[in-house]
């Protein structure tokens, strides 16, 4: 799937950028990263623990862009299983039709909540680049 | 039958034509269900199909040098309609059974159902991550 | 190789066992006839089907050789029974013969009502594949809404 390299970069460029601006210390309270965390958490996706200082690289050892790589990793697997199902099906392997759908629905599913975790990235990063220093 | 998308939709849209011819086959034998000395027709694609999508169960070929051919999943698929030898003759040399014309026929068709619905939402998916999340941003 | 085709096969399917309903009934009625046009009591009737290969997708020349293996049904004649007709003894009958049997048609009206529910099996087997064939056609036609 060549989508999901694409929209990585992009969001891998902004994960990076998002850090440096956090780690200058700018006092940002309870601003944008406290709202993307927020939405996180809302989405169900995992926040490391040492989620209130995401910016701070060596303390916690996860960071921004770990949770972000990680989730769009499950996003590809879960399209490369909904692809497997699919061939099974059509190679008349597996008749479970019901199987087949459930992959390609989680496939579906998985991959319009990373477009809109990343729809939301990039307000957030927009919000910010928007504040006058 | 490239279909320029990823080839699990072409693999897809291999599988709908086969269905299809699969279909005529099934109505040629229900047409002719009491065509005395007419032997019942069979399509043999799941194994052809296999083999193009490289899920068989043995050994899966594999390009070592440049000059290998290897099978996409996009070649065209050339599936045998043979006689089928599984059936009963009757009294006039018919061997087509109905029941069974019938059980093929629905099933047949539900696959193909089921084909047409994958491909809706493999394309449905593609179309979204064009328009950018429905967000448009 | 098309839906239509297919809807071809299955129609002339319908088309020959709606002749052989014809030929049925024929027999049915005419179970009693002693006085035809031809002289002699009424003779059953049958009709001959044959598989056909579907033409008129590619005029004349079969291009590929799948094609060949999809067949329509045709009658392609009425026959008359050959078998010799029933004498019944009945020295009234103003048909009957100088030693007092008439030849009644041999029409068994077992068999025909067998012939008939089998006609009518095929029938429907024909409409539900017909069926089958415009629902798939009609499906792909949602690819992409």
């Amino acid at each position: 799937m060549a989508v999901v390299p694409g929209i990585g970069n992009e969001i891998g460029g902004i994960a990076q950028s998002f850090e440096g601006a956090v780690s200058q210390d700018l006092n940002l309270g309870a601003g944008a990263e406290a709202r993307v965390l927020r939405e996180m958490r809302e989405q169900g996706m995992h926040i490391p623990d040492g989620g209130a200082r995401v910016g701070n690289v060596g303390e916690t050892g996860k960071t921004f862009m770990d949770v972000l790589s990680r989730s769009l990793e499950q996003v590809n697997q879960d399209q490369v299983q909904a692809d497997h199902a699919i061939k099974e099906m059509v190679a008349g392997r597996n008749k479970n039709i019901h199987e087949t759908m459930l992959a390609i629905e989680r496939a579906d599913s998985s991959m319009k909540l990373m477009m809109q975790v990343r729809n939301k990235v990039l307000d957030a990063y927009r919000e910010i680049m928007r504040m006058q220093v | 039958m490239s279909s320029g998308f990823d080839p699990i939709i072409g693999a897809l849209n291999t599988s709908l034509n086969l269905r299809l011819l699969n279909q005529n086959v099934i109505s040629s034998n229900i047409a002719n269900a009491d065509t005395p000395g007419y032997k019942a027709k069979a399509m043999e694609f799941e194994g052809a199909l296999r083999a193009a999508l490289g899920v068989a169960e043995g050994l899966q070929a594999e390009a070592t040098a440049p000059g290998h051919i290897m099978r996409s999943p996009t070649d065209p698929v050339n599936p045998e309609v043979y006689d089928d030898p599984n059936g009963i003759e009757s009294l006039d040399g018919n061997t087509v059974d109905r029941s069974a014309e019938m059980a093929k026929l629905a099933e047949n068709q539900l696959l193909f159902d089921a084909s047409v619905e994958m491909l809706k939402k493999k394309i449905g998916m593609l179309k979204y991550a064009i328009g950018e999340g429905g967000g448009g941003r | 190789m098309d839906f239509f085709s297919s809807m071809r096969v299955s129609a002339s399917g319908l088309d020959a066992q709606t002749k052989r309903m014809n030929t049925i009934s024929s027999n049915i009625a005419n179970s009693e006839t002693t006085r035809t046009e031809e002289g002699g009591p009424y003779r059953r009737k049958d009709a001959v089907l044959t598989a056909v290969t579907d033409r008129e997708s590619f005029g004349e020349i079969l291009e590929n050789k799948l094609d060949e293996q999809v067949q329509g049904v045709l009658v392609e004649d009425v026959v008359e029974d050959t078998r010799p007709p029933r004498m019944v003894f009945n020295p009234s009958h103003p048909d009957a013969d100088a030693n007092g049997y008439v030849a009644m048609p041999n029409v068994n009206p077992v068999e025909e009502m067998a012939n008939m529910i089998s006609a009518q099996r095929s029938y429907e087997a024909n409409i539900t594949a017909l069926n089958s064939a415009k629902s798939m056609a009609a499906k792909a036609l949602e690819i992409g809404r």
